[in-house]
């Protein structure tokens, strides 16, 4: 085999001006590199436990830094100077976590060499939870074990301790980590295949039940939230809309039933400057829900699809639509979630598609109640392959509290409607086996929706809603009670006008084809000619 | 002549010629415009002729001169395949487009012309025995790819440009032909379609509504692809319909009535699935399940049921969707639905008409099959020097 020479190019694009794309796939490919026979899984953990202890020793630094310039500037004596250096309470105060001498970076790159790196990290782990009630029990305490490879695991702190991937200036660590933090995710939930689907949600879909729900202020709720995605995006949906300051608008409550998916959530949430509530630990939502009085504004949620094995209590007041079957644990999330839902509240589901046309076990049944409740407001058919994750095709769920116009929100009077929307013709491949909704594709989608329901940001864009053939509908509760209750977005919106592609007369069409007919002919008359030429040429 | 003489890719390159796709986080899809530099991916090598240009993403000019300038193909240049289908190769074709972006599926090489014609590079890629050089050297870890490193080391035989030219006229003539077969007997198909759609909507006088299943038998296929021997003809399935045969392709020897059969100029409706209907147009073959052989009743002409399962495609397509189930289908009842069709004592006018149209689509496929079986025989030993091509002066005249 020939050398290769991929090395020396792929080196060769890291000096002058990288991105921070750039950066990061840098930084996944060698700790790709670096993670040896260990399994994504279990990797994911060192992994992502080295950045987020990366991003809270960053974060305090900058914070120290700012205080060291406040007093400076204040005309305070540099002799005090230590004393509000080391006022807890100007880091907390200000969202910071409060790092110990010997959980910070510089300590750990100092001491890796003389103490055994695995220790240190550990140790550093223990101080931050000890100094930091709410990340108390968060956080990987696995550096030191037996089957952890020391060496590696200092490659992958020097790495990580990469000077590019510390916030400065314009660049906070909260937006430099936050985004590698993020970037990891995804690409460990493609590493683990799909066990990945746990934990993440493809960002096109996230975006898309962001978008659909507008959640500028209130309560988020999501019951299986895995790393919390949905939260994370909720924030940002505030911030692109409403400024910084209003990223407290939302108050973040969830629920994760995987020990390590809930560790890393409350990490994904801390990096990201985000106070939520997900429970003291994790649990199951069914067996033991940790939020059992919320009333949210908002729900988002990716539930396990067609969950088998799942704890089910048959006289649950959840189940106020009807029991859900033992081997489906679809219509438990919907039936949670509802029940979840303020006077007001919205929700967003993906699910499975089976959801919305089975009818075995009673699912038919279930769904038929939720619908003659006036529950569901909107149903989108999702295009496939979508989750890298599954083959399973998808659609979303949407509900509605109260369908009525809401005083002074000047909603539209949607009491006894559903809109339909088929999306399946939606999204572009970005490689060969996965499928993403493109930033258009998720306006069309939403705005129709906003368009239906009347919304200010539909009002702003001055929307009308109108029937699209092949695309949208909007149907009665009469409607839908005629398709036995069957939710499939295909069976209402109909199929699409005849494409009349270019508005050209038939005639002339006719004559067009015609004459390209004819000039194919002449050409295929010219090179039957060569082609007899070239043959005789041949010398068998 | 004397022996060949191999070597290596790079040596036919121009300096610096050979560059591969920009990294994966420098092209995404969200950098995708309308309009802009066209970018060459995996599906426009996929046909098999020198490139498919129908369709295009595009990246912004500035894009490209911030991002993506070391990744530039203009006309001529040879763009070959990094990972996905291994062996894929195409040319940068003349028009419309000045230059181009190659994906990061992709490596293009300049060709030095003082010693390579680009199709000659081009063919010498098409020879089967690369294509499992290509595979042999592959890198399996992951999925499996190729680099600059091991394109640019592999073999290709040196020749005196005039030679090179004399290969290259010869297939290229070949696969001239057949390009221009596909286009006339997709311009037979579309020019059928639309006259007949004319004549439904124009004169409804002389059109009648009827059930499509009164019409013709709809004859399903078994299961044949069960115990093949591996020998023998062709059981056709939905991806034999769509691209003919590859490499899970089944042969079966058995014995099947005829109306499980298919010969050239029959239909073809596969009624799961992405739901086609086809002519078909390749040597006999037998019809594998989830396909219906259309078999016309009362002496219809085969062109006719065509267009009239065709208008209740979409229909169809939409129903088979809506199932839940991956594998969507529709069910017989469906062909009980009425469609618009010529009434019985026009029919042979209208046959007169776009019979023909129907027949020379089927020649031109036909032609074209044979063809290639010409250019793949001839392909390996031109490139191996096994046999010859002579000065077009000294060419006699042969009857073929």
């Amino acid at each position: 085999m020939p050398p290769r020479r991929r090395k020396a190019t792929e080196q060769a694009a890291l000096p002058g001006m990288p991105t921070m794309a750039d950066l990061r796939d840098t930084l996944w490919k060698a700790a790709d590199k670096l993670r040896g026979s260990m399994d994504a899984a279990q990797y994911k953990d060192f992994v992502l436990g080295l950045v987020f202890l990366k991003y809270v020793s960053d974060a305090f630094e900058e914070r120290r830094e700012a205080i060291r310039e406040e007093v400076l500037k204040d005309g305070i004596p540099e002799s005090r100077l230590d004393m509000f250096l080391d006022d807890k309470d100007e880091y907390v105060g200000h969202g910071v976590f409060w790092v110990p001498e010997e959980a910070r970076w510089s300590h750990l790159a100092a001491h890796a060499k003389s103490e055994g790196i695995g220790e240190l990290i550990d140790r550093a782990m223990d101080a931050i939870m000890k100094s930091n009630q709410s990340l108390a029990g968060v956080l990987p305490k696995i550096f030191n074990r037996d089957n952890v490879d020391q060496r590696r695991l200092g490659e992958l702190v020097d790495l990580i301790g990469d000077a590019r991937f510390t916030g400065h200036g314009d660049r906070p660590a909260r937006d430099v980590l936050g985004e590698v933090y993020e970037y990891f995710l995804e690409k460990f939930a493609r590493a683990e295949g799909k066990r990945g689907g746990e934990f993440y949600t493809p960002a096109s879909v996230v975006k898309l039940l962001v978008e659909m729900l507008e959640p500028y202020a209130g309560r988020v709720y999501d019951p299986c939230c895995g790393s919390g995605g949905m939260f994370v995006q909720a924030e940002k949906f505030v911030i692109a809309h409403r400024g910084i300051q209003h990223k407290d608008d939302i108050a973040v409550y969830g629920q994760e039933s995987n020990e390590r998916t809930w560790r890393l959530a409350k990490m994904n949430l801390a990096i990201h400057g985000i106070s939520g509530n997900l429970g003291p630990r994790w649990a199951d939502t069914f067996r033991e829900d940790k939020h059992p009085d919320l009333k949210a504004d908002f729900v988002l949620a990716n539930p396990p699809f067609n969950m088998s094995d799942w704890s089910r209590t048959v006289d649950d007041p959840r189940w106020r639509y009807g029991t859900p079957p033992a081997n489906n644990a679809n219509f438990a999330w919907l039936q949670h979630i509802i029940s979840k839902l303020a006077e007001r509240g919205t929700a967003g589901v993906v699910l499975a598609n089976g959801s919305m046309s089975s009818k075995q076990s009673g699912e038919g049944e279930i769904r038929a109640a939720i619908v003659e409740a006036d529950l569901v407001s909107c149903m989108v058919a999702l295009p496939p392959q979508l989750f890298r994750t599954t083959q399973i095709p998808a659609c979303l769920w949407f509900f509605a509290k109260d369908k009525s116009p809401q005083g002074v929100k000047r909603l539209a009077d949607r009491r006894g409607e559903v809109l339909f929307i088929d999306a399946r013709n939606m999204g572009t491949m970005v490689d060969r086996t996965e499928r993403v909704l493109t930033a258009e594709d998720i306006t069309r989608i939403a705005d129709t929706y906003h368009a239906w329901r009347g919304t200010a940001s539909a009002r702003a864009k001055n929307l009308k809603y109108e029937d699209v053939p092949g695309f949208c509908y909007s149907a009665t509760l009469e409607e839908i009670r005629q398709h036995d209750h069957v939710l499939t977005p295909g069976r209402y919106v109909g199929t699409p006008e005849p494409e009349n592609e270019d508005d050209e007369p038939i005639a002339d069409k006719i004559a067009r084809l015609t004459k390209e007919l004819y000039d194919a002919f002449e050409e295929s008359a010219r090179l039957e000619k060569v082609v007899r030429e070239q043959l005789e040429r041949i010398d068998v | 002549m004397s022996e060949l003489e191999y070597v290596a890719l790079r040596e036919f390159a121009v300096p610096g010629g050979l560059v591969g796709g920009p990294f994966g986080s420098k092209l995404v899809s969200t950098d995708y415009v309308p309009e802009g530099v066209p970018v060459i991916r995996g599906q426009n090598l996929a046909s098999p002729g020198y490139f498919d240009a129908s369709e295009f993403v595009f990246v912004s000019e500035e894009k490209v001169e911030r991002d993506l300038s070391r990744n530039l193909a203009e006309p001529g240049d040879v763009v070959f395949t990094q990972r996905g289908t291994l062996g894929q190769v195409g040319i940068v074709p003349d028009a419309p487009f000045p230059r181009y972006v190659i994906s990061q599926s992709q490596m293009r090489m300049r060709v030095d012309r003082r010693v390579a014609e680009p199709r000659y590079i081009y063919y010498c890629f098409r020879d089967p025995r690369m294509v499992q050089m290509i595979q042999a050297r592959a890198i399996t870890t992951g999925v499996p790819h190729i680099n600059l490193g091991i394109l640019a080391e592999l073999p290709i035989p040196r020749r005196p440009l005039v030679e090179q030219r004399r290969i290259v006229e010869v297939l290229g003539a070949l696969d001239d032909k057949i390009a221009v077969n596909e286009r006339i007997a997709r311009s037979c198909d579309e020019l059928r379609a639309l006259r007949f759609v004319d004549f439904i909507q124009s004169s409804p006088s002389k059109v009648i509504e009827r059930p499509l299943s009164s019409f013709a038998d709809f004859v399903n296929g078994r299961a044949f692809t069960k115990n093949a021997t591996g020998t023998g003809r062709m059981v056709i399935r939905i991806a034999e319909i769509n691209s003919g045969p590859g490499g899970s392709t089944v042969y079966n020897d058995i014995d099947v009535p005829d109306r499980h059969l298919a010969r050239p100029g029959d239909v073809l409706f596969a009624w799961s699935g992405s739901l086609t209907v086809a002519r078909w147009f390749r040597p006999e073959a037998i019809v594998n399940q989830h396909i219906f052989k259309v078999i016309p009743r009362d002496g219809l002409p085969n062109w006719l049921l065509f267009e009239l399962i065709r208008t209740k495609l979409k229909k169809f397509q939409s129903i088979a969707a809506d199932k839940a189930t991956t594998m969507g289908h529709i069910q017989r009842r469906h062909l009980d639905e009425p469609v618009s069709a010529p009434a019985d004592d026009v029919v042979s006018r209208l046959d007169s008409q776009l019979g023909p149209l129907w027949e020379r689509a089927l020649t031109a496929e036909q032609e074209s099959l044979t063809l290639a079986a010409l250019r793949d025989t001839l392909l390996p030993k031109l490139m191996s020097g096994e046999i010859r091509v002579r000065d077009a002066e000294k060419a006699v005249e042969e009857a073929l």
